[in-house]
């Protein structure tokens, strides 16, 4: 029998006893209201599909397509109406529904009593709204400006909505901002000094490649989308050669792989240079017409490189050099992709602009299947809208204050007049991600409030005073694009919100509601909104027009995905490149204004200290990506412990047998964890993977130093971090 | 009905509702005054004083002071409510579902449950429907109602009972503070109770 008369009332009657003498009424806590009286029409079997698109920072940046049965996501695959993903998601991808519906999740706003000390209490949405706003407007009084607020947000979650995030912070005032990215810098640099800025080519186009260099690449782990290209390519006959200190996944997938010494990878590429030069292999007309500085960097080149010093340098024999140079200079087209790990040393940028102009001498540049490709942002031009209401009139201050998101601890312990009080950190674990951990913690000390966003518990999350639980991509509206492919991908909101989550953008509405509400006019970001329509004002004339849509809910119609016109899908076909000169640049003032020699000129390695002699490298993880994924029970299902790659011949000289417990130190830290006997890794070189680990209190950072890579600031505002350059001692703990 | 039935039902709905009460986090602010109350209470229903689990409780119970009142909170935050990994999950499905995963055909079968007694969880889809606070509430539903005895008796028989055990021993696992440990052993012995006595009236049926 429907009782439509059901109240609470009628569930505590015949009990005055203890519900009145506690005076417990049913508002006497934050508990959901119950059950209620059925809806008439709700029956179960209903069955949906949403598209959804995977907002991770990872080049594949998935279309996805989700089976939602009686409001709950029951599956969930890759939309095989995108080309790139191919119907299929990737190990981590697959994870999503125990993403979504982990009984771990963060589920309500809370506030820690004591930072650090796992005391926790449930706060609504309201009060967190309140604590913020007030110390925002207590801040302000007392600074005369929103300076000593500082937002660190970065790439965990890549949905256009997400810079809601960043649009709320303008919308107080001028604040203090985490810059750079630890990502790309030095690479982006050295291709923006080479061509004006770094764009690559459609991934897709490896199926057109004659001859594939993956450097220091490792997709088979980072990029599985990718690799079904590059398989096919194989497949049709085009020869793929890995270069890597590591013996990779993709490496194992090769038709040659080549060891190189880490650091060295431009003295390999200027070593094949010189043998192009030697040889006449290069492309005498390219050069001449779609370059400058041809006749200095040939001049550099011929009076300071020999192939015998590359082969002595990089440990490549010359033979070996000698035949991979005539290879990749007969293959027309030939591919390079350079991987974002290559850079992270304090030559970087230059072992980049040496390997560009491999790819340039050659004539490689410009052409479908080639390119030297490394990442690109051609698909990006949105409105962002959520960015665009700027400070309220008479904000102190004249323009947002920057840090090193690269040495942010150090450098918000620096920042003075006025110094940072309060931080706000979304789509990021910086505890977990950055250099110098403990230093990022001294700095979160000096706080008199942080807040951060996120949807598991992290070690950011451990060291904050208010959590706010967020949506995941399934929960909310969306639109994402690729720093890789060429493919727009629709975020339909495929089910309800669980728990009390909210998107960042809700979050900025709500926290500009409260700031208002407090002190009118305080905040400039609109208070209320529909995310769809939020979605549709990212879109201009000319991405719509690049993808040939109305709008995204044509794009959603039209499949959920949309690929760009293919004017744009071939890196530099038009030849004319962003530099000053319009031209491929071996010769770059523009270099010279940011300190660097004008050439590709071959830069020396971070030599390793005495008593730290070995090389300690922290590549991606093949189930997670960065401090995400990985802490999934379903992926630590298969690996639930970080540990150390040793070389067995290293590790007998140290005494280390498998699954020993080593020691790992440096002058910033140490840490202790099992060994790995394996020769993936050369002896001189030791790998912890990179991630967060639940229920392990380090990261692979610990003994990662501030050090800085050699370029960054010309693209990304701040250089990169050497993390590859990170040198230890390992004993036997 | 007799009037030992009738008393022996008043305790039953009593129990239901102070532990329904608990888990949705309606007693974190109590005085010690008012847990007192609470003890007495429990003291009073012999269901519980007489079972092994209950005077546990009600043991423990008596030793409540500030300081485990302050902890309180925080300590059923870190079993039942978060922000870190639940260490003792309130949800059915997290004990019954083969990956611990929520919304689960687990949470189905018991939203099955409520919408064939004409309920739903209010906004359904936001919160799992298989949180003990609603199952708890579900049963103080059914409860009321004589015709209802045999949906209660299934609905326990297929639900709660099936997983109430390994909830309470998560909570014992890993209980910081003798206000859920109390309730860990209150929930148990009352359980166990339970379960003996939809025993007894499958014996008086057959």
């Amino acid at each position: 029998m429907l009782k439509e008369s059901i109240t609470r009332r009628n569930f505590i009657k015949g009990s005055a006893s203890l519900t009145a003498l506690l005076g417990l009424g049913a508002a006497s806590s934050q508990a959901p209201k119950g059950l209620v009286p059925k809806a008439a029409a709700k029956t179960n079997g209903k069955v949906q599909q949403f598209y959804n698109a995977c907002p991770r920072n990872c080049y594949d940046t998935c279309s996805i397509l989700t089976t939602v049965e009686d409001g709950r996501i029951t599956f969930i695959t890759g939309n095989e109406n995108n080309t790139y993903t191919k119907g299929r998601l990737c190990v981590k991808g697959n994870t999503y529904p125990r993403v979504v519906y982990s009984p771990d999740r963060i589920k309500y706003p809370m506030r820690q009593k004591g930072r650090g000390s796992g005391n926790w209490e449930r706060i609504s949405w309201g009060e967190a709204y309140t604590i913020i706003s007030k110390k925002i407007l207590e801040i302000k009084k007392e600074y005369g400006s929103t300076l000593p607020i500082c937002l660190n947000k970065y790439s965990g979650n890549f949905n256009i909505l997400n810079y809601a995030t960043e649009g709320m912070m303008s919308s107080i005032g001028y604040t203090t901002r985490a810059q750079g990215t630890p990502c790309d810098p030095a690479g982006s640099d050295a291709q923006g000094f080479d061509m004006g800025v770094a764009y690559n080519s459609d991934p897709e186009h490896f199926l057109d490649a004659d001859y594939i260099i993956l450097w220091g690449a490792n997709p088979a782990w980072t990029s599985a989308h990718s690799m079904y290209f590059i398989e096919q390519a194989k497949e049709r006959g085009t020869k793929l050669v890995v270069i890597d200190p590591l013996i990779t996944q993709t490496a194992s997938k090769a038709d040659e792989y080549i060891q190189i010494k880490a650091s060295t990878d431009g003295a390999l590429a200027l070593g094949m240079i010189r043998y192009i030069f030697d040889h006449q292999l290069f492309d005498k007309n390219w050069v001449a017409e779609n370059s400058i500085g041809f006749s200095e960097f040939f001049a550099y080149v011929n009076k300071n490189i020999t192939v015998e010093w590359a082969a002595e340098k990089t440990g490549v024999p010359q033979a070996v050099i000698e035949r991979l140079a005539r290879e990749y200079a007969t293959a027309k087209p030939a591919n390079i992709w350079i991987g974002f790990g290559m850079q992270r040393h304090v030559n970087g940028g230059a072992m980049v602009r040496a390997i560009d102009a491999l790819a340039a001498i050659t004539g490689n540049i410009g052409k479908r299947g080639g390119g030297v490709n490394y990442i690109g942002g051609e698909t990006w031009g949105f409105n962002y809208h959520t960015m665009s209401f700027g400070a309220p009139e008479g904000s102190g201050g004249e323009a947002d204050r920057m840090v090193n998101m690269n040495n942010f601890g150090a450098q918000v312990l620096a920042a003075d007049e006025p110094p940072i009080k309060m931080m706000w950190i979304a789509c990021r674990n910086p505890i977990a991600q950055d250099p110098e951990p403990n230093v990022v913690k001294k700095a979160f000390d000096q706080m008199d409030l942080v807040v951060t966003a996120d949807l598991y518990m992290t070690q950011t999350v451990e060291y904050s005073d208010i959590v706010l639980p967020v949506t995941t991509p399934f929960e909310s509206v969306g639109i994402n694009v690729s720093y890789w492919h060429y493919w727009m991908n629709v975020n339909e909101q495929a089910i309800k919100p669980l728990y009390e989550a909210k998107s960042d953008l809700e979050i900025a509405m709500g926290l500009s509601k409260k700031l208002n509400e407090l002190a009118p006019g305080s905040c400039t970001f609109p208070t209320s909104g529909n995310p769809k329509e939020w979605v549709e004002k990212e879109l201009n004339d000319e991405i719509k027009e690049l993808f040939n849509i109305e709008s995204w809910e044509d794009l959603r119609k039209k499949g959920g995905t949309a690929k760009a016109n293919e004017k744009i899908t071939v890196a530099w076909e038009d030849l004319k490149f962003r530099t000053p000169s319009g031209k491929y640049e071996f010769y770059s003032k523009k270099a010279v204004e940011y300190g660097h020699h004008p050439l590709p000129v071959f830069t020396e390695e971070y030599k390793a200290p005495k008593e730290y002699p070995i090389r300690c490298m922290s590549p991606h993880w093949k189930f997670g990506i960065h401090s995400q994924f990985q802490h999934q029970d379903w992926l630590m299902a298969i690996q639930d412990h970080p540990y150390l790659e040793i070389n067995p011949e290293l590790a007998r000289k140290k005494g280390i047998q498998n699954n020993d417990i080593v020691k790992i130190i440096n002058e910033t830290g140490y840490m202790t964890l099992p060994a790995k006997l394996t020769k993936m890794v050369p002896p001189d070189t030791v790998v912890m993977y990179e991630g967060w680990w639940k229920g392990v209190n380090y990261t692979e950072n610990i003994t990662v130093k501030a050090l800085a890579e050699d370029m960054g600031e010309y693209q990304k505002g701040q250089r990169g971090i050497a993390f590859h350059d990170n040198f230890v001692n390992i004993e036997k703990a | 009905m007799t009037e030992n039935c009738n008393d022996k039902q008043q305790d039953r709905f009593e129990l239901y509702q102070l532990l329904w009460h608990y888990y949705r986090g309606d007693l974190l602010n109590l005085t010690v005054r008012e847990w007192a109350t609470v003890t007495a209470f429990l003291s009073s229903k012999p269901t519980l004083s007489q079972n092994d689990w209950g005077a546990k409780a009600i043991n423990l119970l008596e030793t409540i002071n500030n300081q485990s009142l302050e902890t309180f909170p925080f300590d059923f935050n870190r079993l039942f409510v978060g922000p870190n990994k639940l260490l003792a999950s309130p949800y059915e499905s997290s004990y019954r579902n083969t990956e611990g995963t929520v919304m689960q055909t687990e949470t189905l079968k018991v939203r099955n449950f409520y919408y064939h007694e004409g309920l739903q969880v209010d906004r359904e889809g936001q919160h799992p429907d298989d949180h003990l606070q609603f199952e708890l509430e579900f049963i103080l539903h059914l409860i009321q109602l004589a015709e209802k005895k045999e949906i209660l008796r299934l609905f326990l028989h297929n639900h709660l009972l099936k997983w109430y055990e390994a909830h309470c021993r998560r909570i014992e696992e890993h209980s910081q503070n003798v206000m859920t440990l109390a309730f860990a052993y209150l929930l148990r012995g009352f359980l166990q109770k339970e379960t003996m006595l939809l025993k007894e009236e499958e014996a008086a049926l057959c």
